[in-house]
């Protein structure tokens, strides 16, 4: 019997190694994987993955319907091609470019309120419309006029410290996920001057025409670049970075750690430093490929997701880091303090408020945005902050920390807030007009952790009740207690 | 023989003469913060003399106990126990934005770099976090931080004050996480129970250290809850007679909570109290704020003296910066004060900082400090080194590795030196 489970396992491995859009991805890690001797895990079941892949494309967990529309017709094609188009994608892109650009209206950016809105406005329409990537950094580097018209030049904003060595670092950071840039580059920024308006905070960068060029000529790569006088020096650098391998590299590395939760080179915004490439054929390919759909994030992104390697079960017997960096499993993470906080308002179907007092002009958020729509490193709530919410005072990923600490697990255990959500929550009244703990249970699950309830533990939710019952538990009080239980558990707290 | 000394009793005297770094006199600090940044001349550097257009209706401040020092005239019990702090008339930091005032005054840093440093409470809590051995949080914050500048600068995020959130000064002071009057212990155990039950049973997690340390902080978090931490906050089981010398009011209270937060040997607590941006109806604005400060602050220093905790508790009070000394009379402020980063007023109290001493001076109108500079860095030098931290140490950068932890100490312009005239 044994030995037929197993044949049975190499088979449906090697079939689905043929399929078409993962031969790459798979055949290489699969590859280094057997010659390390490590067995992958198995793939995750269809809930986990129908679960992770709404969050990691979306941050928004899976609604009851569509949970089960996906464990149906478990169609992953059909659902990444959906999840890619939709603007929850955008959205989520609008996040992660957030907190490289460190968008945030107060102290140390100083970007504004104005300013912060124009950008993510910017961001959101790049993303939406799929320009290609290398378009879409040769605009945020080389932008010029009002920071509030041409919400790309607030590239140049993000700092207090605005000399030309910061702007190539941070061009090396968030484009060659390199912490530093040679001094020689500091020429290509040299001319950045701004200029303010009569608007509050509106700021025009202009190119100073009197900032002469070397002499020399400057390297770049392997190449020499002649800059001419009267030109605007960022140019050629722009085009030279973007046309880079490695500026197709870091991109593909940067995004594969977004969706996988490991970077191929780790970590990913170190690249000339601490980060240890594991398997340089994988990433290689995947720069490969990049390059060839025309720097297509979603092309991109679309061959990660529906590879095997996402779709693995996070459980594993391989010990330690070592089946970490060579994907043998998904890598479980603490859900993201956005995922988390606008989960528990759509599980409650509940609403936090964000605004702004300061700085002026006020910021007041409509009712019912979600964390993900803020998009402002200065607005938040304790519930963000307590959850890692970065700061966005660096642009380095180890900013957004999904660690666990106390403060977080007495904030689902016992705060204020929480228990104020699960007694306001409309969610919860209207499951529990059915006066059925059966059909509470069923829902309250199949929203908390997208999946549905076991059998076992239908029957322990319903014996539980039935002695909270001779107490004076209501009904309601049962299913408030039940999301309350269930927001505890490992399984929502996760991504795995 | 007796005019050489012997080199032990060289090596005495080097480390005795040692920066104060080394003999910790403080267990805590709590640090009052005038959210919005407080008139030093309506407070602790009246300037009678300037005329009403700088005075306003403040016109007469009071002698404190200590003869020719003189103080705002609504601050009364303050005067009385003016021998128990020390007026910091010096103090300057330069900036008239609510968020970098906010900053400097919260770290001590002036560099104007791009590397973000922590706050103090979160620096002292990084500094003691080998040997701080509570069931309680290192660092509160009553009630909520400002969101102005990340709290924890480029430390973990683990460093930020814990907000205590709730109302102080409500019949039921609920701290978020750890008491809430709306649960009794009874559905506590009850839910428990079925997160327990329900966890044996749920679909497999792999065991992965992030998950062993949410169920050893669930275990610890339960203990919190149902054990005797939450008493801490429990203000119902003081006197009447002292909850009302600290005044029933938010800000009040929260000094009263305060103290029993350092009582349980919390390291650092910072009371919030907002509503000093008075650039309109100041004066009316000041009635009210002047008088909740007089009373929160006087009880505090008076009650950690009672308790025998003033000898190891700092008291810390002042804001992000002044307020313009001249009144603004036009439209649309019609009588109210500006920001003024260039001086201001702190008062310093306890944990080994003498009382009853001003230090430095300001111009007859409370405009320029004309003696004895005091910039944040100074202040937060003095507070590290009686709590036994170093002010040259270093702290770890993720980046940049080990990092001065007060870059803008000693740095011309950005520091003026420790406060020793009024250090024991």
């Amino acid at each position: 019997m044994p030995v037929f489970a197993a044949l049975l396992l190499c088979i449906s491995a090697s079939a689905s190694a043929a399929g078409a859009a993962s031969v790459g991805i798979d055949t290489i890690i699969n590859a280094e994987l057997s010659r390390k001797g490590i067995t992958p895990s198995q793939t995750a079941d269809p809930a986990t993955l129908v679960r992770r892949y709404y969050l990691v494309l979306t941050d928004k967990l899976p609604s009851g319907t569509q949970v089960l529309t996906f464990l149906e017709n478990q169609d992953r094609e059909r659902l990444v091609d959906s999840l890619l188009a939709s603007d929850g994608f955008s959205r989520k892109m609008v996040l992660k470019w957030g907190d490289l650009l460190r968008i945030k209206s107060e102290f140390p950016s100083c970007m504004w309120p104005n300013a912060v809105q124009a950008l993510n406005k910017w961001l959101f329409d790049e993303f939406r419309a799929g320009t290609p990537y290398n378009e879409f950094a040769f605009s945020l580097l080389t932008g010029t006029g009002s920071n509030f018209r041409v919400p790309q030049t607030n590239f140049f904003r993000a700092g207090s410290d605005r000399t030309p060595h910061k702007f190539a670092s941070d061009a090396a950071l968030l484009f060659l996920g390199r912490r530093d840039a040679p001094e020689e580059w500091n020429c290509f920024f040299s001319q950045v001057k701004f200029k303010s308006t009569k608007e509050w905070k509106e700021e025009i960068l202009c190119l100073d025409a009197d900032v002469l060029p070397p002499d020399a000529p400057v390297t770049l790569g392997t190449s020499g670049i002649v800059l001419e006088a009267g030109s605007d020096y960022r140019i050629p650098f722009a085009n030279w970075l973007t046309g880079s391998r490695e500026f197709a590299s870091a991109f593909a590395n940067r995004l594969w750690y977004w969706l996988m939760g490991r970077g191929i080179a780790h970590p990913a915004d170190d690249l000339d430093g601490s980060a240890v490439n594991s398997n340089p054929v994988l990433l290689d390919y995947l720069t490969g490929r990049f390059i060839e759909s025309g720097y297509d994030i979603r092309a991109l992104a679309r061959e990660i997701l529906l590879s095997d390697a996402f779709s693995r079960s996070s459980l594993t017997d391989v010990d330690g880091n070592c089946g970490d960096e060579l994907f043998s499993h998904y890598i479980q993470s603490r859900l993201t303090a956005e995922q988390i906080c606008d989960g528990i308002c759509d599980i409650t179907e509940t609403s936090d408020k964000y605004s702004s007092r300061a700085p002026e002009p006020f910021t007041n958020f409509p009712e019912g945005t979600r964390a993900i729509d803020v998009c402002d490193g200065t607005i938040t709530t304790p519930q963000l902050d307590i959850f890692g919410k970065p700061s966005r005072d660096v642009a380095l990923e180890s900013g957004r920390d999904n660690s666990v600490n106390a403060k977080q697990i007495l904030y689902l255990l016992n705060s204020t807030d929480i228990q104020a959500k699960l007694k306001a929550s409309p969610y919860i009244d209207r499951i529990s007009e059915s006066g059925d703990i059966h059909k509470i249970t069923e829902s309250v699950y199949l929203r908390v952790l997208s999946r549905p309830a076991s059998e076992a533990e239908k029957r322990t939710v319903s014996q539980w009740f039935s002695v909270e019952k001779t107490s004076g538990a209501t009904i309601r009080d049962a299913a408030e207690s039940l999301v309350w239980a269930l927001l505890n558990t490992d399984e929502f707290l996760f991504l795995n | 023989m007796k005019r050489t000394l012997s080199a032990t009793a060289l090596l005495l005297l080097l480390l005795a003469g040692a920066p104060a770094a080394f003999s910790q006199t403080a267990k805590s600090v709590i640090y009052i913060y005038l959210d919005g940044g407080s008139s030093q001349t309506d407070t602790f550097d009246p300037k009678p003399q300037a005329g009403k257009n700088y005075t306003g209706k403040y016109q007469n401040p009071i002698e404190t106990c200590l003869p020719g020092v003189f103080i705002g005239e609504r601050l009364v019990h303050l005067a009385a126990i003016a021998d128990r702090y020390s007026i910091l008339r010096g103090m300057t930091d330069g900036t008239n934005a609510h968020e970098t005032g906010h900053y400097r005054m919260l770290t001590g840093d002036m560099t104007g770099k791009d590397i973000v440093y922590p706050s103090f409470g979160a620096m002292i809590s990084y500094k003691k976090k080998d040997i701080y051995d509570n069931h309680l949080f290192p660092y509160f914050c009553i009630v909520e931080a400002s969101t102005r500048f990340n709290e924890a600068g480029f430390l973990a995020s683990v460093y930020k004050p814990y907000d205590t959130g709730g109302r102080p000064d409500s019949e039921f002071f609920d701290v978020s996480g750890i008491v809430d009057h709306n649960i009794p212990d009874d559905l506590l155990r009850s839910r428990r129970s079925l997160l327990e039950r329900l966890s044996a049973i749920g679909r497999p997690v792999q065991q992965t250290d992030q998950v062993r340390k949410a169920a050893f902080f669930r275990k610890q978090g339960f203990d919190l809850m149902l054990g005797d931490a939450r008493n801490c906050f429990d203000l119902g089981t003081e006197a009447d007679s002292l909850r009302k010398a600290y005044g029933m009011n938010q800000f009040g209270q929260s000094c009263l909570a305060a103290r029993r937060l350092v009582q349980q040997g919390v390291l650092a607590v910072m009371v919030r109290f907002r509503g000093w941006d008075t650039h309109k109806e100041h004066f009316a604005r000041m009635d009210e704020r002047l008088d909740e400060l007089d009373a929160g602050v006087s009880s505090l220093i008076l009650d950690l003296e009672s308790k025998g905790l003033l000898e190891s508790t700092i008291v810390v009070v002042g804001g992000e910066f002044g307020r313009t000394p001249l009144i603004s009379f036009a439209p649309p402020w019609n009588g109210g004060r500006g920001h003024y980063g260039a001086a201001f007023s702190y008062i310093v109290a306890g944990g080994g900082f003498k009382g009853g001493c001003v230090v430095g001076a300001t111009d007859a109108r409370g405009e320029n400090v004309i003696e004895r500079k005091i910039y944040p860095a100074d202040l937060w030098a003095s507070v590290y080194s009686l709590m036994g931290i170093d002010p040259h140490g270093t702290v770890e950068h993720p980046v940049l590795g080990e990092i001065p932890i007060l870059p803008s100490y000693g740095v011309e312009g950005q520091s003026n030196g420790m406060l020793t005239e009024i250090m024991k």
